[in-house]
């Protein structure tokens, strides 16, 4: 070939090469342009969402806590004038009571199908869930969703953009090889440049084709599902979990990828009365196998197998939830618990000791830089529902419980570990609160048999059947022997209802007694009233002695 | 010179019209940036209207709660007092001077709430409307910032059609540079084409840019 015929094909090259570089700019402008869109539509929605949060939290707080607790308080008050028998006092607590009705949209205001949110003649509570989704829930769900689809376009636009930039870097290589071969007079030379220019130039083009062809999928642009999945979590908010499960279904029928919509759903079918464990396991692998990267599905996942039984996988799913959460005290107590079932006791303390103390490393510094106790709600309740899990457990072998079924549980495995473990996740909670750090010592004092007495609203003792107490239970109070006390020692006594912890009932105070003597007739409720009365149920009630188990008793009311 | 020129016009003719079409293109390509830029700043300011208007609308709805809650201390009061009144109609003796006490306390209480509050939002009905509170403080920000983001998000839609139409311009004038590039690598009849070809593909360019610069596109 000549060496004027081989300029021309270069020049000829070369020009091809600049028409594709200048398409190829232009397509990464584009993309630049569609990542700043998406990035501008993401803040905008984070902005909105969080600060209708907090419009939202105020009014509702407001409504509730100022509203209508001024409305509950006359309404108590006109009950107990009424029952002093002054009736004229109890109809102008009444009329004051009525008349705070109108300065509430809680109290006088409807939802957009025409229902009140709170039905004075029927109902004792407004229905502040009902009112929560529909004054900002619902909004707030939808906005967070719209920041983070358009999150995800943001970083598909800004790879696909970057993506181009590298093509064009290889378009430059690629001239500047068909320049250098236009320039160099050896053949042999000037063909490898050639050759070497149009496979740089085929590979630059086929990826950007590639690039170009591959769409950036937008939640956004998916029908309306943004529009249900909000829906959906404004009917979970309100407990309408069968609602909620019809709204996930229509937001992942219009967005099949849909993974948020997945775990909602999941949560919804384990939150449905009946709960489906089976159904929920399905939803939450869908949406871990459509977000490998979140760190919410693996621990979803472990519970419900947990529940179904299946406790080496639970293990195994704690496990993942920890790769994406390290350190995380709820992962750790769920690697535990699936031991204890497996019967790995040994194994599951250690886990249990691991997680307890990454939870005294997390107060230990939150209160080194607070200058005072600072252990965190999340974390305190965390460290109950995990002893609530082990006494649950212990009661399934004990044939009183039936989640997880026995029979999948490890054969060998006594209730007393369980308890063991419990008992001591219960003193470390206690002592964080109190001291900030894990219990130390061992317990010195002795309490002995708790014993229960109660009296009706006349004032009059009731006569307990075994430890079950009838008729209209105004105050129970509790009675025990001690030894070994010391003067400053902390006393706490906790209260279960039905297995749930009476939050507001729980006592702590400083010992300032004798060594050793009696507490008589100590009132488990801290403010009796003569509207106060005892809900029916199984009560159970925990002393414990500087953070740790000192005894525990119970009783019953029973229904009227 | 004079003599290549003479041999050759057409070289001479495509070498000043790439020298005007890269000028051109420049201009255009400059243009563009500078769209892209604004289109970025409108982007900025568009996103400080949105957290404007949430910080004024959150802080208003706190302040107004704020005060609703004062209200309704005020309301409290205020029923008692009135409620206090009633019951003060048929009674005497010291029973009556026991209600006067009450009265007189709950009417200080009533005086003391209402300067806790903005009044001129309580209606006939005593009911105290926040919205309001919210809209007259949202209305008095607006004066002094900037609470409206959609002009802003639009102008960077604009402005980022704008930068992307310049820039396809600016391609079309790039694959016209090409041609007439190549017109010295052809001979004969190929040789013309290519320069129609080139001087058509620029012209298209170029007008198309003036038109979507004049923001008649």
């Amino acid at each position: 070939m000549s060496d004027e015929k081989f300029g021309r094909i270069i020049a000829v090259l070369i020009a091809i090469v600049t028409v594709f570089a200048a398409v190829i700019a232009q397509l990464e402008t584009v993309a630049g342009d569609n990542d700043d869109r998406a990035n501008r539509d993401g803040k905008a929605a984070s902005v909105e969402a969080f600060a209708l949060q907090v419009r939202g939290d105020s009014d509702s707080n407001y409504n509730y806590y100022t509203s209508y607790e001024q409305y509950r308080e006359l309404d108590t008050l006109a009950d107990t004038a009424e029952k002093n028998g002054n009736e004229k006092l109890a109809a102008r607590y009444r009329d004051m009571r009525d008349s705070l009705v109108n300065s509430s949209p809680l109290l006088s205001g409807k939802d957009p199908a025409g229902k009140a949110y709170f039905n004075s003649e029927e109902e004792s509570e407004p229905d502040v869930l009902r009112y929560e989704a529909d004054t900002y829930i619902e909004q707030v769900n939808k906005d967070l969703q719209i920041f983070k689809a358009a999150s995800v376009v943001k970083n598909d636009w800004d790879s696909k953009a970057n993506t181009y930039i590298v093509h064009l870097t290889l378009l430059a290589v690629s001239l500047f090889l068909f320049g250098l071969a236009g320039t160099i007079a050896t053949k042999a030379t000037r063909g490898i440049f050639t050759i070497g220019g149009l496979v740089i130039t085929g590979v630059a083009l086929a990826w950007a084709f590639q690039t170009w062809s591959k769409p950036v999928y937008d939640l956004r642009a998916q029908g309306k599902a943004i529009d249900h999945y909000a829906k959906g979590m404004a009917l979970s908010h309100q407990g309408l979990n069968n609602e909620a499960i019809k709204e996930f279904d229509a937001a992942i029928a219009d967005a099949p990828l849909y993974a948020d919509a997945y775990l909602e759903r999941g949560r919804c079918y384990l939150a449905a009365d009946p709960p489906d464990d089976k159904k929920a396991l399905e939803s939450f692998l869908k949406a871990r196998e459509l977000e490998p990267g979140d760190p919410s599905a693996p621990l979803e996942i472990a519970g419900v197998q947990y529940d179904l039984g299946q406790f080496a996988e639970a293990e195994k799913s704690a496990q993942e939830s920890l790769v994406g959460r390290p350190q995380d005290v709820e992962s750790q107590f769920m690697v535990a618990l699936a031991l204890m079932a497996q019967g790995k006791v040994e194994e599951s303390k250690k886990a249990y000791d691991v997680g307890l103390q990454w939870a005294g490393e997390n107060v230990a510094e939150l209160t080194k830089a607070a200058g005072e106790v600072r252990a965190p709600g999340e974390l305190i309740s965390t460290l109950e529902d995990a002893s609530v899990e082990l006494d649950n457990l212990a009661q399934v072998l004990n044939k009183i419980s039936d989640t997880p079924p026995l029979d999948k549980v490890a054969k060998d495995l006594k209730p007393e570990p369980c308890w063991e473990e419990s008992a001591k996740l219960v003193s470390w909670e206690l002592a964080l609160m109190n001291t900030g750090k894990g219990p130390e010592g061992q317990l010195t004092a002795k309490v002995g048999e708790l014993e229960f007495t109660a009296v009706d609203g006349e004032g009059n003792g009731i006569d307990p059947e075994g430890d079950k107490f009838s008729g209209d239970v105004a105050q129970v109070n509790i009675s025990y022997d001690y030894s070994g006390m010391k003067k400053g020692q902390m006393v706490t006594t906790r209260y279960f209802l039905n297995s749930e912890e009476l939050d507001s009932w729980r006592w702590t105070e400083k010992f300032d007694g004798e060594e050793s003597g009696r507490i008589e007739d100590d009132p488990c409720y801290p403010n009796y009233s003569s509207n106060f009365r005892f809900e029916p149920g199984h009560y159970v009630v925990e002393v414990f002695v500087d953070n740790k188990l000192a005894n525990t008793g119970e009783f019953d009311v029973a229904e009227k | 010179m004079a003599d290549q020129d003479e041999k050759d016009p057409i070289e001479h003719w495509t070498a000043i019209l790439i020298a005007i079409v890269t000028v051109i293109a420049a201009v255009v390509a400059w243009r563009a940036s500078v769209a892209a830029d604004g289109a970025g700043d409108e982007d900025y300011d568009g996103l400080r209207a949105v957290v404007n208007v949430q910080e004024v609308q959150t802080l208003g709805t706190v302040e107004a709660y704020q005060h609703a809650q004062a209200y309704a201390n005020y309301r409290r009061y205020s029923e008692i007092s009135y409620s206090i009144g009633e019951e003060l109609k048929g009674t005497t003796g010291a029973k009556q001077k026991e209600l006067q006490e009450q009265q007189s306390e709950a009417d200080a209480m009533v005086d003391s709430k209402l300067k806790m509050f903005p009044n001129k939002f309580m209606d006939r009905n005593e009911k105290y409307h926040t919205d309001s509170e919210v809209g007259e403080y949202v209305a008095a920000e607006a004066k002094t910032r900037d609470l409206d983001p959609d002009p802003h998000f639009k102008q960077a839609e604009v402005l980022r059609a704008k930068a992307e139409n310049l820039l396809l311009g600016v391609v079309f004038m790039s694959l016209g540079l090409v041609c007439l590039t190549l017109v010295e690598t052809f001979e004969g009849g190929a040789r013309k084409g290519m320069l129609l070809l080139g001087v058509l593909l620029s012209l298209a360019g170029i007008v198309y840019s003036f038109l979507i610069e004049g923001g008649k596109l």
